[in-house]
């Protein structure tokens, strides 16, 4: 008996003693109080997450870089329970503007938006419900980049068939998928080629981050890697040798799919670099949609900085860098990559449309 | 448990000095938990003054220069110092009270929000740390080891979120109806674990370990494939507790202090503990459990009946913890409830010993680390140094209590032979 | 090897344990140390075991003074302890424990179990004291477990052996044993420091006896003093050492057994097909070499072991296999053989431990809710009319001496309703006085008009006490005497020697 107290106490100790190994060492001088402070509620994963916390952290260093008189400093979050908390702390340090990530993010920052009129926020990826008008929903118009991304895909496919699935269908996700849909076929239009996408049918009306119409193949969560796996592989049983997840963490077991499939299947992944979140898988990626966090929050910083900050959404765009097509090295060509540019010129001016309904589909 | 059992001649009463120096070296050796956990938090202080100063760009730039202009090695220690003390300065105002702030609050009568934020803080986060931890403390008096506290307080957590959410009633029968399904919830999850080692002979650490990872996925499952999701969405999120089911601010949503209605609830929980342990029938048969299971057994108490009960009683106050800290900060649940580092119950074990698994020493144990923990955050926000800096602190603080025989060593509360008796006894001896 | 302690004081705060005791330990002798539990025998043998530091005074070594700061030092200056209270591991086997701290090793620092085994095994071919090198130490019965302690201690040369109290747990063919090897050893030179309160051992075989009382030497004397003198000189009053009971009327019987057959957690049968009675009025005393099944009776009685075939009723109810609180409940009294294990909650009050069994009985509990004033109440009456001498009822069990554990035990058990009383080895460990008031107890009880069946090795305390006499050997009851049977054919009755072949 006595012994199995003792390996509590070793066990109590040791789960303190482990949650102590990473040690963010971080210290910022706090020495001008005269500096614009600009704040970041990092959620759970910390600074270093390889994912949206690290770039919208990055997307502050960037903009203290551009503008010297910026103070940044940043609270992680242990919980859900500290979102609220951490705003307080940074409304009473007088921050210029809190930056919060992410959608889980959403409700605290509603309602600190709502209880301090005065206070700018931004949140990243994400639109609260909030008719305060000093939020700045930091969205990014995903389906330019899964453009690129469709295009780039049916270029390099060599069974002229790609496949895209999604977690669940919302706007947010579909837009990618719609996107890389409108790429493909802006592919065969404009090159006579009959490439065959699989797994999304847009529907009427235009695609935007209220509402995008279309039909498909929705895993039904954003977690199931064993789903992630077994759609991938229908897909690369009907011919496909490209596969573009938009469902998190599903898309893993997709990795895992192509990985067994071998050489000559890929996966182009979503929002944050799959090469530098999964350095050992990096040759199952060919491409990453991302999303710019970075200069997105850089942006609303230095906005609110300058004193130009306004409430309502930033649209990141392929100009504005708020969304890209992340390549890998092998990924194209030298002449298929001055196409993308090309494209992607077209897509900043306008004259190229991101929406499939302005191609016509290409016949099964 | 707590109490030393005296059983043969050579159980030895504290050292003896002659003269008047005698009372006080008695008191200054005599190890009471209180003095343990003291000495172990100013040394956890120091350390972590050492921590600072070797992580801190500014401190370690200043040594750097007074390595080659020896001249300015006054400054340095002063640029040490300050760094050293703003953050512990940061950390203190920002988990008590900022006395400043108190000042300005008193004379102007404006200002009490931001001023009582720490204080509110604090008791925000102990709350469900003093539930839980009540919960393992009262299993661990029994002689069983419930590792499963946490997952416990997230089944809690999603039932009573269930019921706080998607039941709508008005709050008279609400509230306790969410207050009791998150008791049930911890309850039935406390059982399993119990019912294995009770019929089975499953040692209930590993079987409560493993269990935890099991809710983990529960947790996940029910957040984003059943209907306890919040409609409409992609993200793992739960659906918001009606208005009628949540412990709301006891000064008011307005007040901006979040200090709730739960703080009654622990306070509630304390006193049954104190009721249960000492006074109820059920708690002397756990106690006696607990202290020796050969003689419960002779003495007619069942030990798969304690060990159900047990579990039962534990499991219920974890659960309760899970559900009071979401029905009185978030009013949600997401993927990350109570997972990782945010682990009341992982948390609750280490306050459990650090309190002695008395119920008052848990109430000051968790006060403790909520203070560590709030405080932590001030310190971030006003200094950069990590939040980690004060779970550092919280482990070396566990450290020094689990090992009095290191803390005695330190301070020479006592000397030689009998240090090594203490140390084969350890902590519970 | 003469050891000599000069003036040797050590105090335990405002309590002085031991004060100036001047002791000579000639090479060759066996000398014992008498005295009553608590009286600072142990003590005095820890401080110069090095266990604990003398605040006065000095030990002498063949005239030189030597200083102890461990145990380590004691050992290596030629001493050897055997402790009261068992210092081995006991998930080790029998040999491990014995080499343990010396062990001898093979390759890579592996164990090396046969030349440990061989050792085991000379050492107690060369002493008599037969071990099963590789039983697993738990497993052993507590009289092996002493044998594996006086091997270990035997087993580093000590030129002077420190006994505390070996024979407390040992079968009187043991102890005639052990007797016959401290003879040999003090033939071959070996100083010998036994210490004990049982008289009858120490005029067996000492050759100088002190009587320790209150810390103090009170006397050194030869072994030819009477038993009653030396009871006197070690409780420091007179003492009655004869039990007196007068006739009673018998009762029906309370406790009877039925061709009861239980196993043990080797799952041999070793109580194999018992019968007898217990009768109210009556002491029915169960003697015999402990080891032969007596544990397991008394477990099976009470409800804590299965019981495998056979019934047991009490008092015409079959109370075979009920749980213990139902045969509790029945009215089966029961002083467990181990009372630190089984009897007592160290950790917990005297108060507690008085209420143990009945904690749920009126007025100490009512609807789930205890009521601490009674149980109070009844602790207050049951320390002051069962004489349990505490500094408080709040003090924990753990802090009284054995003999005053035992009373609490008794206490409890006498304070309920019952229908028969049984104790096992209720004597166990206890000093003179203790013994006196336990015996007198049992025989007011039996005077009351209640059965009571005791569970015994010593062989006096079975002849003293019992009405009848029942011996088990080997999980059978060789035969059921009258007490004024002579101790040989006890003996042989107890070597497994059958009645029958008397009949």
């Amino acid at each position: 008996m006595k012994s199995i107290r003792r390996l509590g106490v070793v066990l109590g100790a040791s789960s303190l003693v482990l949650g102590t190994v990473t040690i963010g060492v971080g210290a910022i001088s706090a020495s001008a109080a005269s500096k614009f402070k600009a704040c970041i509620v990092i959620d759970t994963g910390g600074v270093k997450d390889k994912s949206f916390n690290q770039s919208a952290y990055q997307g502050g260093l960037d903009a203290v870089k551009a503008n010297p008189n910026i103070a940044l400093s940043y609270l992680t979050s242990t919980s859900s329970t500290d979102y609220a908390p951490n705003i307080t702390t940074f409304e009473n340090k007088g921050c210029g503007i809190i930056v919060t990530v992410g959608f889980n993010m959403d409700a605290a920052t509603a309602a600190a938006a709502n209880a301090a009129p005065k206070q700018k926020f931004a949140i990243v990826d994400d639109k609260p419900t909030t008719t305060s008008k000093n939020v700045l929903a930091l969205q990014y118009q995903t389906n330019q980049a899964a453009f690129l991304g469709g295009y780039l895909d049916a270029a390099t496919s060599k069974t002229h068939v790609v496949a895209t699935y999604g977690g669940m269908n919302f706007p947010s996700v579909a837009m990618y998928m719609s996107g890389f849909v409108a790429g493909v076929r802006y592919y065969d239009q404009s090159t006579k080629s009959k490439v065959k996408v699989l797994g999304f049918t847009p529907g009427k009306g235009n695609c935007n981050l209220a509402s995008c119409p279309g039909t498909g193949s929705f895993v039904g969560n954003f977690t199931s890697q064993t789903d992630g796996k077994t759609f991938a592989q229908n897909f690369f049983a009907q011919g496909a040798d490209f596969v573009f997840p938009v469902a998190g963490s599903v898309g893993l077991g997709s990795v895992v799919a192509a990985k067994q499939a071998g050489a000559g299947h890929q996966i182009t992944w979503v929002d944050s670099n799959g090469c530098s979140t999964d350095p050992t898988e990096c040759k199952w990626y060919n491409a990453t949609v991302a999303k710019g966090v970075e200069p997105s929050v850089k942006t609303a910083i230095l906005a609110a900085a300058d004193g130009k900050f306004k409430g309502g959404v930033y649209h990141g765009t392929l100009a504005n860098g708020g969304t890209l097509l992340e390549m890998n090295t092998s990924s194209a060509s030298t002449k298929l990559k001055a196409t993308l540019a090309a494209i992607t010129r077209g897509i900043e001016s306008g004259k190229i449309s991101v929406q499939p309904s302005a191609y016509p589909a290409t016949p099964k | 448990m707590t109490e030393n059992v005296a059983t043969t001649d050579n159980a030895v009463p504290p050292a003896t000095r002659d003269g008047t120096r005698r009372r006080w070296w008695d008191r200054y050796s005599s190890t009471s938990p209180i003095t343990l956990t003291v000495l172990a938090l100013v040394l956890g202080v120091v350390i972590g003054a050492v921590i600072i100063m070797v992580t801190s760009a500014t401190v370690l730039d200043a040594w750097r220069h007074s390595f080659h202009d020896v001249g300015s090695i006054g400054s340095t220690l002063k640029i040490t110092f300050d760094n050293v003390a703003a953050a512990y300065r940061a950390m203190i105002t920002g988990s008590v009270i900022d006395p400043t702030l108190l000042f300005h609050s008193i004379s102007t009568g404006q200002g009490w929000t931001v001023t009582m934020t720490p204080l509110s803080e604090t008791f925000t986060y102990a709350t469900p740390l003093i539930i839980a931890s009540i919960g393992v403390g009262i299993a661990f008096q029994t002689g069983i080891f419930n590792i499963g506290a946490n997952g416990q307080a997230i089944m809690g957590g999603i039932a009573g979120t269930a019921v706080g959410s998607m039941i709508h009633v008005p709050m008279i029968i609400h509230l306790p109806l969410t207050l009791f399904a998150g008791i049930v919830g911890g309850a039935i999850c406390g059982l399993v674990p119990g019912v294995l080692k009770a019929y089975t002979g499953a040692h209930e650490v590993i079987v409560t370990l493993m269990f935890n990872y099991v809710v983990n996925a529960i947790l996940i499952y029910v957040l984003t494939a059943t209907a306890l999701q919040l409609p409409g969405q992609a993200n793992g999120i739960s659906r918001n507790f009606d208005a009628s089911a949540t412990l709301d601010p006891i000064f008011g949503v307005k007040s901006g202090l979040r200090v709730s209605y739960g703080i009654f609830v622990a306070a509630a929980v304390v006193v049954f503990a104190i009721w249960f342990l000492k006074r109820s029938s059920l708690g002397f048969d756990f106690r006696v459990t607990g202290a020796n299971p050969h003689a419960a057994r002779a003495s007619g108490i069942n030990p798969k009946f304690i060990i159900l009960a047990l579990f039962v009683v534990s499991g219920g106050l974890a659960g309760l913890a899970g559900l009071v800290q979401a029905a009185s900060t978030t009013h949600y649940i997401d993927g990350g409830f109570l997972v990782g580092s945010a682990g009341i119950g992982f948390t609750a074990i280490t306050i459990a010993l650090l309190g002695r698994l008395q119920p008052m020493g848990i109430v000051w144990g968790s006060l403790l680390f909520a203070a560590l923990g709030v405080g932590g955050r001030a310190m971030q926000a006003a200094t950069g140094i990590p939040l980690d800096l004060a779970t550092i602190i919280q482990s070396i603080v566990v450290l020094f209590v689990a090992s009095p025989v290191l803390i005695k060593e330190i301070f020479h509360l006592r000397r030689g032979a009998q240090s090594f008796q203490m140390a084969t006894k350890g902590w519970s001896s | 090897m003469r050891v000599e302690l000069k003036g040797v004081t050590k105090r335990f705060g405002s309590f002085t344990a031991n004060d100036q005791i001047n002791l000579v330990v000639e090479p060759g002798q066996i000398h014992c140390l008498l005295g009553e539990n608590g009286a600072g025998k142990s003590t005095l043998m820890n401080v110069l075991f090095g266990l604990l530091h003398a605040d006065e005074g000095e030990i002498l070594i063949d005239g030189q003074p030597v200083k102890f700061s461990n145990s380590g030092d004691a050992v290596r200056h030629g001493i050897g302890m055997v402790h009261q209270h068992f210092m081995l591991v006991p998930v080790f086997t029998a040999a491990e424990n014995v080499v343990l701290g010396f062990e001898p090793t093979k390759s890579f620092n592996r164990l090396d179990h046969k030349t440990a085994n061989a050792q085991i095994h000379e050492l107690s071919q060369k002493f008599g004291l037969e071990v099963d090198p590789d039983a697993v130490v738990e497993n052993l019965s507590v009289g092996l477990q002493q044998r594996v302690e006086i091997l270990k201690a035997l087993s580093h040369d000590a030129e002077l052996l420190i006994l505390d109290e070996p024979t407390a747990v040992l079968t009187p063919q043991e102890i005639e044993a052990l007797m016959e090897i401290m003879r040999s050893l003090a033939r071959d030179g070996k100083s010998i420091l036994f210490i004990t309160h049982k008289l009858k051992e120490v005029r067996a075989v000492a050759d100088v006896i002190t009587v320790i009382r209150q810390g103090r030497v009170i006397d050194s004397v030869p072994p030819t003093e009477t038993e009653g003198r030396l009871a006197s000189l070690m409780v420091g009053r007179e003492v009655n050492l004869t039990v007196t009971k007068e006739a009673t009327q018998l009762g029906e019987a309370v406790l009877e057994l039925r061709d009861v057959v239980v196993r043990d957690d080797r799952g041999l049968a070793v109580v194999n097909g018992i019968s007898f009675d217990v009768r109210a009025g009556e002491i029915v005393a169960l003697a015999g070499v402990q080891g032969n099944g007596q544990t397991e009776l008394a477990e099976a009685i009470s409800g804590l072991r299965p019981v495998e075939s056979g019934t047991i009723s009490l008092r015409g109810r079959d109370i075979t296999n009920l749980s213990p609180r139902e045969i509790l409940d029945a009215g089966l009294g029961h002083v467990p053989e181990d009372r630190q294990r089984d009897g007592l909650v160290l950790s917990m009050s005297v108060a507690d431990n008085l209420i143990l069994n009945t904690p749920r009985r009126a007025p100490f509990a009512r609807r789930g809710t205890r009521n601490l004033t009674a149980v109070s109440s009844n602790a207050q009456d049951l320390v002051q009319r069962f004489d349990i001498r505490t500094s408080s009822i709040e003090s924990t069990a753990g802090s009284l001496s054995g003999g005053n554990q035992q009373k609490v035990i008794v206490a409890r058990e006498l304070s309920r309703p019952l229908t028969c009383f049984m104790a096992s080895q209720p004597t166990r460990g206890l000093d003179v006085g203790s013994i006196e008031y336990v015996h007198r107890q049992i025989v007011n009880q039996r005077n009351e008009g209640l059965g009571v069946f005791i569970i015994s090795s010593e062989l006096d305390e079975v002849v003293a006490l019992g009405d009848r006499i029942a011996v088990i050997f080997a999980g059978k009851i060789t035969g059921v005497v009258e007490p004024t049977t002579s101790r040989e054919d006890l003996g042989l009755l107890m070597a497994g020697a059958a009645m029958a072949s008397h009949d």
